[in-house]
């Protein structure tokens, strides 16, 4: 228990919803349409803290006179046949209402002359992402949680969730945190509780990879199953500071240069070249690296001012981009829309996720997954993580609140809550363990390297993996705490850790390659007979990592593989 | 990273560390905003927008990681 503070602050509500993103501020936003008490709890601010607040801001949205089923085929590709078309369809199905809700709201979308402006999605031949008007992703979830509290969401800042509660008849009956400010212990009841967290990563080179995951590693502890464990999502980024936008500047004609001023990506993709899928041109970037043809640049030096134009209307016009060009100019001594700087692969978050299904449930009684908690296919296409997040947060929401009733009242297992705060306030106890913040520099080390996770092997994965475990057992096992920040970090080590051990693992098993989601080195080919399949985990008795394949059910889809 | 803080600006009105996705701002005794933490600082420049007297200095370069070559 937490020495400093017995005190606890409990909050009873119908829904509780963990994360305070598109994924968690819709699910609350629908859930208390449909007539629910809601609660939203998030570790900081809710609507500016996690990945949704630095997003771009495109959306994947089919517009009425659109085919769906071409919209769907590109997913379909893009994600190599390995996505729940189900799902897909779902969230293509429902984009256009979900503008028309932010429209509503008060955030218009970009138009001419009464027709709806849109760019081609990266990666793309159809999907079309359009934008909002004046605004940015944090100007729609800054008003999302507007919305929510104005339909009496309650809304719970600064609290960080560490696990999730159980009833005695083994369903989800809330969780338990607390607070980052005040040290406070937060028991939250409910009868459903969505996970509406990100997916996570190891605090990468990304602007808002800060995310660990906690979310979908609560909810593989309480029997949930994790699917896509062996998929990453790196992404491309100027070495050393952010720059929204990698996918926009190839859409409007921008390209990838190496060192010896070359275009390169006509080579790897000849159909899309600078517009390839964002697992292409990281891995293209590497090749070229590795042959010493680096630095790796985004070409701006040859934008034309029609360009630069465009993309200062899409992009650097609006929240934090500005102050930060203005620095690089004033302090730096150049403009990162006209000198070409390096760019560095960039680890941006798991791909992993709660599995869960077209009502957003997961096989654990009561619990929901939303937002990048829940698997939204494996290939980030722009746009794609705020609609398939608004998706899944609006379903997960609607579902949560229309079946609370099946609940019911139920007996909290408070020995299981007795043992989680004992496991959680452990490191407290621990003077001399290891330092967190030094255990996930350590897991950097081992992760990041061209040859990890980008140009995968069995030996690259296997030595990592080696060295994953040997940090799980020497270091993560005695992790020290010294006050709730460092609490709440050595929770958060620990989760890094297991993520590192299940995507290694995963990795290892898929002995091929899909160019656009998963690029080995030592198979440079899809193996379509033995791997058109998914990837599940779920936690053993002994609280090992079982492993096992999923056949895609391919017979109830719209398309079906060819070979 | 973020840089400053200017505490002889700063009104005391909380809102950068209301906001800080990485809960890197305190407030001090006095009710000024202190920079706690600046090596869990997400370079977001969220503090800096937010100041209504621009008392918030954060510079673009982020902290070192290890990198991929």
């Amino acid at each position: 228990m937490n020495k400093k503070s017995k005190i606890w602050e409990m909050i009873k509500s119908d829904i509780l919803i963990i994360g305070g993103g598109f994924g968690g501020l819709w699910a609350a936003v629908r859930a208390a349409e449909c007539g629910a008490s809601v609660t939203l709890v998030d570790k900081s601010f809710a609507g500016k803290s996690g990945h949704s607040y630095f997003a771009g801001g495109a959306m994947v949205v089919l517009l009425p006179e659109d085919d769906p089923d071409k919209a769907l085929m590109d997913i379909v590709l893009g994600n190599e046949w390995l996505v729940d078309q189900d799902m897909a369809l779902s969230v293509l199905q429902g984009s256009f209402q979900r503008l028309k809700d932010l429209e509503s709201f008060g955030i218009p979308f970009r138009k001419q002359k009464g027709r709806y402006q849109w760019t081609k999605a990266r990666g793309t031949q159809y999907l079309k992402n359009l934008w909002p008007e004046h605004a940015t992703a944090a100007d729609e979830v800054t008003l999302l949680r507007k919305i929510a509290l104005s339909r009496d969401v309650r809304i719970v800042d600064h609290v960080y969730v560490y696990d999730l509660i159980t009833s005695m008849d083994g369903s989800i009956a809330g969780a338990v945190g607390i607070g980052s400010k005040t040290a406070k212990n937060v028991l939250l009841k409910a009868d459903s509780v969505v996970v509406a967290t990100n997916s996570g990563g190891f605090r990468g080179h990304h602007l808002a990879c800060e995310l660990q995951g906690t979310g979908p590693f609560m909810a593989y502890d309480a029997g949930a199953r994790i699917k896509n464990p062996e998929f990453h999502y790196i992404n491309i980024r100027p070495a050393k500071h952010e720059i929204e936008g990698s996918g926009i500047m190839p859409a409007i004609g921008v390209r990838w240069k190496n060192g010896l001023d070359e275009p390169f990506m006509e080579k790897y993709d000849p159909e899309l070249k600078d517009r390839a899928t964002v697992m292409k041109i990281v891995v293209s970037a590497t090749k070229e690296a590795m042959k010493g043809n680096g630095p790796i640049t985004m070409d701006v030096e040859s934008m034309t001012e029609e360009q630069r134009e465009r993309f200062r209307i899409l992009q650097v016009s609006h929240g934090w981009m500005p102050i930060l060009f203005e620095k690089c100019r004033r302090e730096e001594g150049y403009d990162p829309l006209e000198n070409n700087i390096e760019w560095q692969p960039a680890y941006e978050s798991n791909k992993l996720g709660i599995w869960a299904d077209i009502d957003c449930k997961t096989h654990v009684k009561g619990l929901y997954a939303a937002g990048m908690a829940r698997t939204l296919g494996v290939n980030p296409f722009t746009g794609w993580s705020i609609a398939a997040c608004t998706w899944s947060g609006y379903t997960a929401g609607e579902n949560a609140a229309l079946n609370r009733e099946a609940a019911g009242n139920r007996w909290l297992d408070q020995t299981s809550l007795a043992a989680k705060q004992t496991l959680f306030f452990a490191p407290l106890n621990n003077k001399n363990g290891s330092d967190p913040d030094n255990v996930v520099y350590e897991l950097q080390k081992i992760l990041f390297p061209a040859d990890v996770l980008i140009l995968m092997s069995e030996n690259g994965l296997q030595n990592a993996l080696k060295k994953v475990v040997d940090l799980r057992d020497e270091k993560m096992a005695n992790l020290s705490a010294c006050d709730t920040r460092t609490l709440i970090k050595a929770k958060e080590t620990q989760t890094m850790v297991c993520a590192a051990e299940m995507t290694l693992k995963a990795a290892i098993m898929r002995k091929e390659t899909r160019p656009n989601i998963f690029y080995r080195k030592d198979m440079e080919h899809a193996d379509n007979k033995n791997w058109l399949k998914w990837i599940q985990v779920t936690k053993g008795n002994q609280g090992e990592m079982k492993f096992a394949t999923q056949d895609i059910p391919f017979d109830q889809y719209r398309f079906k593989p060819n070979f | 990273m973020i840089r400053s803080i200017d505490e002889k600006a700063c009104i005391g009105c909380k809102v950068c560390a209301l906001i800080c996705p990485g809960d890197v701002i305190v407030m001090d005794k006095t009710n000024r905003a202190r920079v706690q933490y600046p090596a869990d600082c997400w370079t977001c420049f969220s503090c800096e927008l937010a100041c209504p007297v621009k008392a918030v200095d954060v510079h673009p370069f982020r902290r070192p990681r290890p990198m991929a070559w």
